[in-house]
């Protein structure tokens, strides 16, 4: 489904990512892991276009997408749910979810399937986008994404600043993607145990390199995340 | 009883007058934070374009509601695609640019029409009420002003190109992200708003007439208007008119006209010392 192959970005002169590659098949479920500053975030801009590559290629389904502009990236099905969510806030939650169909050129037929999957957001879909919690607009985000009926979804750190009922939540509701609909997902995160609760295979980035491939359960042990990554568990 | 009616009436009309001569305005700067500053020269075309119509044969409703906002329109979109789409959010540069852009057009238009004023006849005939009269024309340009306003709200408020337009406006990086051309809606949305301005420019033609430099004449008015209104692009424009139209009308029928100028612009230097942001940006923020 998508294929990295030494992809180099940076802002300005300054190189964040340096010559990364690998590849996510068909409904993988791919976990990357990184302090800090090590490049996660503008790896998932880069592969969305809102950051242009200086070097290498980007494949998605079959397409050589790496100077394609961000929107045509959307529209392939390669969807992004950003850092900080990004809500629309002078939006309602229903128009905030109709951003997310209209994006795609989909009637909004699809939010009746997408509230099925997400309930909790039926209560309030006349509410400004602004003025919901960070768990809401996390799991708005989310809804926001799948409006599109995407083929692979990014998404960037979304645990930050959620709190814990709520990161069990957007696990079940990941889990549950995954199983039923068979969806493909990258996410960056900082929480390894987020992380090795939903990623089939996890990939280590550090100083904007991929450095290795560790498979889930071995977040689980302080020793082995110590030597791969030099991380305390959280 | 009819002098009330007659004060009423001058009140909507210079109401609905700086409602038109802002809404192009608005719709550019409220979207896209571009200050246009060749707005005055879009309304200038407009009337140019309505006026050239109508003396080549094309009937005068016609001239002045199809020809005219096409014609801008078009050119706004072509204006777009050359200069702004280069310069978005970098606002001195795209105000030098669309001030140079409007002595081209001042100039270009100088050379192919002249220093003269070109006009055509208000239709309509007058409308008399008691002891006064007025022209029907005006009353109709107060209910293009209410139509523009309600048929803009609607257009945000329930359409699929609104919502996108509105989306856009608040994060354009995200509508990317969604699948949303930022690109496009910018030029659509200039187009939109030079369109509304080659409108009114079309339909202010009978009253006012046409020179190449008329623009002047309209470009502070409606800057004033604007930025009196703050974000909201139709309820702040709306408001906005209603405020300083009431007191510039006023102060005409109280005093002199110079003096109803004097009061318009005094209204706006206090309220905009009152409120920096404009009216919406304290009251009535989640308006359109």
């Amino acid at each position: 489904m998508l294929r990295v192959t030494d992809l180099a970005s940076g802002y300005q002169k300054i190189p964040i990512i340096m010559g990364v590659s690998f590849e996510v098949g068909d409904g993988e479920f791919v976990g990357v892991l990184g302090h800090n500053g090590m490049g996660k975030s503008t790896l998932l801009k880069t592969l969305v276009g809102q950051l242009p590559a200086t070097a290498g290629r980007i494949g998605f389904a079959g397409s050589d997408i790496t100077h394609a502009p961000t929107h045509q990236r959307a529209r392939r099905g390669l969807r992004y749910v950003p850092q900080g969510r990004q809500i629309f806030p002078g939006l309602t939650v229903r128009d905030n979810l109709r951003m997310g169909a209209a994006g795609a050129g989909l009637a909004d037929d699809v939010l009746d399937e997408v509230l099925d999957e997400l309930p909790r957001l039926k209560p309030i879909l006349g509410r400004a986008g602004g003025v919901l919690s960070g768990g809401e607009q996390q799991i708005l985000a989310l809804a926001r994404c799948l409006c599109g009926r995407p083929r692979m979804v990014l998404l960037d750190e979304p645990t930050e600043g959620i709190q814990p009922s709520i990161i069990e939540e957007i696990i079940d509701i990941l889990l549950r993607l995954k199983r039923r609909s068979g969806l493909t997902i990258v996410l960056v995160e900082q929480n390894q145990d987020f992380i090795r609760r939903l990623a089939d295979r996890v990939l280590i980035i550090q100083k904007g390199r991929i450095t290795g491939e560790v498979p889930p359960d071995h977040l689980a042990d302080p020793a082995l995340v110590a030597e791969f990554i030099g991380m305390a568990v959280t | 009883m009819d002098y009330a009616a007659i004060l009423a009436l001058q009140i909507c009309s210079a109401v609905a007058s700086l409602v038109l001569i802002s809404l192009g305005l608005a719709v550019i700067f409220g979207m896209m934070r571009v200050i246009n500053l060749a707005h005055g020269e879009f309304l200038m075309l407009g009337g140019y374009a309505a006026i050239t119509a109508y003396n080549n044969g094309v009937n005068l409703w016609l001239a002045m509601l199809i020809v005219a906002p096409l014609t801008v329109g078009l050119f706004g979109i072509v204006v777009e695609r050359l200069i702004i789409r280069h310069l978005y959010g970098r606002l001195i540069d795209t105000m030098l640019a669309t001030w140079g852009l409007s002595l081209a057009m001042i100039g270009f238009v100088t050379v192919v029409f002249g220093n003269t004023v070109s006009g055509i006849s208000a239709p309509l005939g007058s409308l008399t009420i008691g002891a006064y009269r007025t022209g029907a024309y005006e009353v109709f340009l107060v209910l293009v002003a209410a139509v523009l306003l309600v048929a803009g709200w609607a257009v945000l408020r329930f359409t699929r190109l609104g919502l996108i337009a509105r989306g856009t406006m608040q994060n354009a990086a995200m509508a990317a992200a969604l699948g949303v051309s930022p690109s496009l809606v910018y030029a659509v949305t200039f187009g939109v708003g030079a369109a509304l301005s080659g409108l009114v420019g079309g339909l202010l033609a009978p009253l006012s007439g046409v020179v190449p430099t008329i623009g002047a004449a309209y470009i502070a008015k409606a800057f004033i208007t604007v930025i009196s209104g703050g974000a909201a692009i139709l309820s702040g424009t709306a408001i906005a008119s209603g405020l300083l139209g009431t007191i510039n009308t006023a102060m005409t029928f109280a005093f002199t006209p110079v003096l109803g100028e004097v009061a318009l612009l005094a209204a706006a230097v206090i309220l905009l010392r009152i409120l920096p942001q404009g009216i919406t940006g304290r009251f009535f923020q989640r308006s359109l």
